[in-house]
This record gives structure tokens, sequence and C-alpha cells, in this order.
């Protein structure tokens, strides 16, 4: 009887141990670690038997160690942090787990809710929306008003306006993203789809050769002369700068989570002058490119539960809003957008909400990286003079579909 | 005169040299603001701690002692497999050109890209349970480190005049005896700088150690580095306070070690 009394009060102490359990959650480094940070101590707050563990992965190596984890099913994580165009090939290797009905709610901007379901926007959760990025397009009411140019609504528009503002002044036309790879293709994406072109269709195969997507990047290129010197490397970083110091009038795309500061004087030279609004759009409605960073659990994790639990907290509209207004995040939430707080410290959150809603997700296609990496090669190359755009989209169109074919 | 030129490029060429370290120390002590706005100024305006402080708040020490224990157990392994291996190959014949072969193959591996090797490492890591551990990261660098020292040891001890080791066996020493008192002694300066190399190349190792270690107390110092070059900017102060501290343990070692190495190349002048 007593040797029972003693197993059983044991059971009982260790109850709460078992219960306890140990989060790894892989995210990323710079303003999204900083947020991460902050997430984990407000969840240790509240759930102080759970041991949180962030692993800050550097941007360029998250993908490569996401991927290796999962593939061989190593149980690292509990929680991951990933792209959208991630997504397709995580779930189609059936590597994330999914969520239950809990995480559904009507708060979230449904687009960027929806971008986490599969098969398609009736399945179900398989990820929660925690930063709602959103392209926009950035111009400087101030510098337009000095040249007599209405908002831009057309990429004609756009070219026509850097054109007057370069030739009339030292300040630049416009500004975007050259780095080959994934910079210059999601610097060009607006421009391409504001045309009425793609870069595969449903299926997968490449539909670069199309007469709208030369029209497109004829465009594209055409910009470079009303470009800061040296655009072909330019990157984030470069567009922010040119942006903040007034140096360049437009942005082709600018990432909400970029440019938290634009209206902060201490590092910022037109405070109040820059609108961001949804990219133009040649012909049809705009569509802005959705950047939307998720939570996810992998299959392979011991603690789902815990794991889902922590998404549910971290993607909740509290933190969401702490997020927003401490580190620049954007958030996925309605009720977040049209927070007073919010939007008097960002003016523009109503027009993101607007752009986020009516946002358009990179392909769907498991090999969405590789299509990426070959087009942002030859788009390098064009925009370096070294091929023409003809030529370009020819031979990007050639590769993509062979390796869509593969 | 010719002394005088000979001096001014001396200093000249000394000067072109320190520049970017000049240039690393001066931007160490600057503040944030001046980074952005001091254009190519070399030092600063005024003395910042700023960056310093913003480096020390992390756990620095545990990357730095971890980044030693990796990298110098790696060059330990490396080092005396690759002795033994080069011993082989120069002093053995093999049938049917097998030692080219191998060599032939260790250069192959060491052109890799290390991403190729690093996707079936990670898989075999996995099932030897050594992921997240500092004993798979000193075996994979053995990707790096053991073709390098195999290759660069193999002319060492090629330059060793084999009359030296008959003379030892003829003597009486046997193969242990030749190798410790003979053979090792003559090609010590091939072996420390061959160390200091090996030691450069896991110093400075990034991709196995972000793909194999996701505990945050086990990580070193590149993956550190590399969290002030970001999406939202370049931490240009703090990146080059930690490329000084970083800097310093090879320095250490590489200078302690030259003593050794002038040592060894007076010994087989002898």
């Amino acid at each position: 009887m007593f040797r029972k009394a003693i197993i059983a009060s044991v059971i009982l102490a260790t109850t709460p141990m078992v219960n306890a359990s140990e989060l790894v959650i892989a995210g990323r480094d710079s303003s999204y670690g900083e947020a991460m940070e902050f997430i984990v101590s407000e969840y240790n707050k509240l759930q102080p038997e759970t041991k949180v563990t962030l692993v800050k992965r550097p941007s360029k190596g998250l993908y490569e160690s996401l991927v290796l984890s999962m593939r061989e099913q190593t149980g690292n994580y509990d929680v991951i942090l990933m792209d959208d165009t991630w997504s397709t090939e995580f779930l189609t290797n059936k590597w994330l787990a999914p969520l239950s009905k809990a995480v559904e709610d009507k708060d979230f901007v449904q687009a960027t809710f929806d971008i986490g379901r599969y098969p398609d926007v009736k399945g179900s959760a398989y990820a929660m929306p925690m930063v709602g990025n959103v392209a926009m397009f950035a111009w400087n009411r101030a510098e337009f008003a000095k040249y007599g140019l209405s908002q831009p609504t057309s990429w004609t528009d756009v070219l026509n306006s850097a054109k007057k503002i370069s030739e009339s002044s030292d300040t630049n036309g416009v500004v975007f993203r050259g780095v080959k790879g994934n910079p210059i293709v999601t610097g060009f994406l607006p421009i391409l789809w504001g045309y009425g072109a793609d870069v595969v269709d449903q299926d997968g195969h490449s539909t670069l050769n199309s007469p709208a997507a030369k029209k497109a990047l004829d465009t594209f290129l055409a910009m470079k002369q009303y470009a800061p010197k040296g655009v072909d490397v330019y990157n984030a970083d470069e567009v922010r700068e040119s942006l903040q110091k007034g140096t360049t009038a437009m942005a082709i795309e600018v990432w909400p989570a970029w440019v938290p500061n634009l209206d902060n004087a201490e590092v910022s030279n037109v405070v109040g002058d820059i609108e961001l609004m949804a990219p133009p759009a040649e012909v049809g409605a705009p569509a802005p490119m959705l950047g939307i960073w998720q939570l996810a659990v992998p299959a392979d994790s011991d603690n789902k539960q815990a794991a889902e639990s922590f998404i549910k907290f971290a993607t909740s509209s509290a933190i969401q809003k702490a997020l927003a207004l401490d580190y620049g995040m954007p958030p996925t939430r309605n009720s977040v957008y049209f927070d007073k707080d919010v939007v008097s410290k960002y003016r523009w959150y109503p027009q993101q909400a607007k752009a986020l809603a009516s946002g358009k997700a990179r392909p769907r296609i498991h090999n969405w990286a590789e299509v990426e990496s070959i087009l942002g090669d030859y788009l390098q190359l064009a925009m370096m003079g070294q091929m023409s755009a003809e030529q370009a989209l020819e031979q990007a169109h050639a590769r993509i579909d062979r390796i869509v074919k593969s | 005169m010719n002394a005088r030129v000979h001096g001014i490029v001396v200093w000249c060429c000394t000067g072109l040299f320190l520049l970017p370290i000049v240039w690393m120390f001066g931007t160490a002590f600057k503040s944030p603001n001046e980074i952005l706005n001091a254009g190519a100024s070399l030092l600063p305006t005024t003395l910042s701690f700023d960056s310093w402080l913003a480096v020390w708040q992390g756990s620095l020490f545990t990357l730095i002692s971890n980044t030693v224990l990796v990298s110098l157990s790696a060059t330990v392994v490396s080092v005396v497999v690759a002795f033994f291996a080069a011993y082989g190959l120069v002093r053995y014949r093999f049938p049917a050109k097998l030692d080219y072969l191998f060599l032939l193959l260790v250069l192959i591996i060491k052109m890799m890209p290390p991403i190729v090797v690093a996707i079936p490492l990670y898989s075999l890591m996995n099932q030897l349970s050594l992921l997240n551990s500092k004993a798979g990261l000193i075996l994979a660098y053995q990707v790096y480190t053991l073709p390098f020292c195999i290759w660069m040891l193999l002319g060492f001890i090629r330059d060793i005049p084999l009359e030296i080791e008959e003379a030892g066996a003829m003597d009486g020493a046997h193969l242990f005896r030749r190798l410790l008192h003979i053979v090792f002694p003559l090609c010590a300066p091939g072996l420390v700088a061959t160390s200091i190399f090996a030691m450069i190349l896991g110093w400075n190792e990034f991709l196995f150690s972000l793909l194999f270690i996701h505990s945050p107390d086990k990580l070193t110092i590149p993956l550190f580095i590399s969290n002030f070059m970001t999406e939202d900017g370049t931490a240009w102060g703090e990146l080059m306070v930690i490329g000084i501290i970083s800097s310093i343990p090879m320095l250490v070692l590489a200078s302690y070690m030259q003593r050794y190495l002038l040592r060894g190349f007076s010994m087989g002048l002898k």
C-alpha cells in the first residue's frame, strides 16, 4: 500500500514534466528574428513550462536547412517560418502537418490565410500567415507635383514620369532591384503581371514567349536609363536608401517590411512625401504580388499540439499589433490594418490592406525556386545589355520548359 | 639611394596591406550615423563603442570556443590522417596506378561545390545520430580539410630524401621509429603550414555549420557573422568588430606556430 502511494505520488509529481514540452523554432535573422524573439519571450510569460528555442537562420540558408531537415525526417524543428513560395514543394512532399479547425479565423485577410491551404483554397490549413508582405509601388508625391505629374496608373505612365523627372533634375526617375535571381524576378513580376502576362501557366509550362511578356520586358529594360547608376546590383537595402534619401522618385517594388521608417525624420528625407499603392496595371486590374511569411508545423515534429498553440499565439491580433508597431512587420489581420494606433504610425496601411486582399501569389509550382533562378539569370543578362529582351525571354522559356518536362 | 627607394616601396606596400585593417578598426569605433554619413574617412571623429556593445551582448565567447574546438579538432584529425596517407602514397607502390586514382578522387572531392556533398553527408550524419553535434561537424569538415592536407603534405614528404630513411632502417629503426624521428621532424614545416591553412579552412566554414547544427549554443562564428548582413541592411560597425575579434585567435595561432615553421625550415637546411 505504502509502495503504491509512493508510485502514485511520483507519477503526480512528474506529470507537469511530461506535459511540459520543448519547442524548436526555425526562423530568420534580421527584423524577422527580432520579431520572433519578442513572440518567444511573450509566449514564455504565458507558458513558462514550455521551453522554446529559437534558431535564427540567415535568409539565404533557411530554405536549405528546412528542406534537409524535413526530407530526412529529423524532427529537428517543431515550428518553421517559411516563404509562401516554398509551401507547394513542402506540401506536395507531405512535409507539413495539417492544422486543426481551431486555427480558422475570419479576421485574417482571406488571401493571406488561403495561401496556406492545400490542395486548394477549400482544403485544410497547413500554415498560418505571420507576415503580410505585399509588393507595393512607391512614388514621391512632392517630386511629382514639382513637374506637374499625376499619380501613375499604368506602366507607360511610370516610364513617362521617370523620363520627365530624370531629364529635368538630378533625381532618378525610378529604382528597382537588379541583382540576379530572386531580386530581379520579383522586381520584374509586377510589370509582367501588369501587362497580363505570366511566367508559367497552371501546369507549370512557361508562357514567357508571349508578346505581352516581351512588351513587359521592353518596358522594364527601358526604365534602366532613368534608374540610378549601378542599379544592376541593387538589392532591398539600396532601393530603400534611394527612396528614403529622396534621390529616386519611384520604386517598382517595395515590400512594407523594408520601409517602416519612411516617415521617421531621423532616417528619412521624404517624411510624408512617399505614397504606397498597388502596382499600376497596363491591362486589367492591378495584381499586387503576395510575399507571405507563414508559420507551419513539420510532419516529423513530436510536439504538434504545442507547436500549433504557439503558431496561434504568434498570429494573434495582440501580437500582430505589437509586431507592426515595434518591428514594422506587416500584419495579416484586418483588425490590425485598421487599428487606430497602427494607422497613425503607418498612414498607408489601409491601402496596403486593399492590396493584400486583391494580392496574387507567385506561381504554385513545386520547382518555382529553380524557375525563378533561370528567369533571374536571363533578366540580368538582358539588363546588362548582353542579350535582347526577345532572346532573354526565348532562352528562359526554353530552359524552364525543359525542367518542367524533366 | 637604392636603399631609400627600397624603403619607400616597402612602406607603400605595407600601407596598402594595412589600409583595410585600419579601415576595419576605424569603422568598428564609429557610431552608426557616422558610418553612414562620413564617406571614406578612415578614422572616427568621436569614439563610439556602440558596435562593440551590440556584438558583446550575444553569446560570443561560446561561439568562439565552439569554433576553436571544432576547427582545431578537425585540423588535428586531418593532419594526422593526411600525414600517414601522404607517406604511404609517396613511399609505396600501388598496382594499376591506384595511388594516382586515389589522389584524383581526393582532388575531385575538393573541387566539388560543398552543397553537393552536404546533402548525402546530412543523410549519413542523421543515420549516425551525429547531427547537431560537434563531433559530426568535425567529421564533416574533413571534406574540406583532408583532401587539402593530403595534397599539401605530399609535396613535403616527397622532398625528404629516401636515403636518410634507408640509413635509419640499416641502423635498425623500424617504420614507426623512422616516421617519428626522421620523417616527422623533417616535414615539420610542412605540417605546421598545412595545419595553419587547414585551421583557416575550418575556421571560415559556413555551410556545414548552417545545415548540421540547430542548437544556438553549438553554432560557430561564421554563422554569427552572417547575422550582420541581412535583407534589412548591413551592420557595418558590428561586422567590423566581429571581423577583428574573430581574426585574433587565428593571428595568435599563426604567429605562435610561425616559430616552429622557421625552426623546421632551418632544421631542413642542416
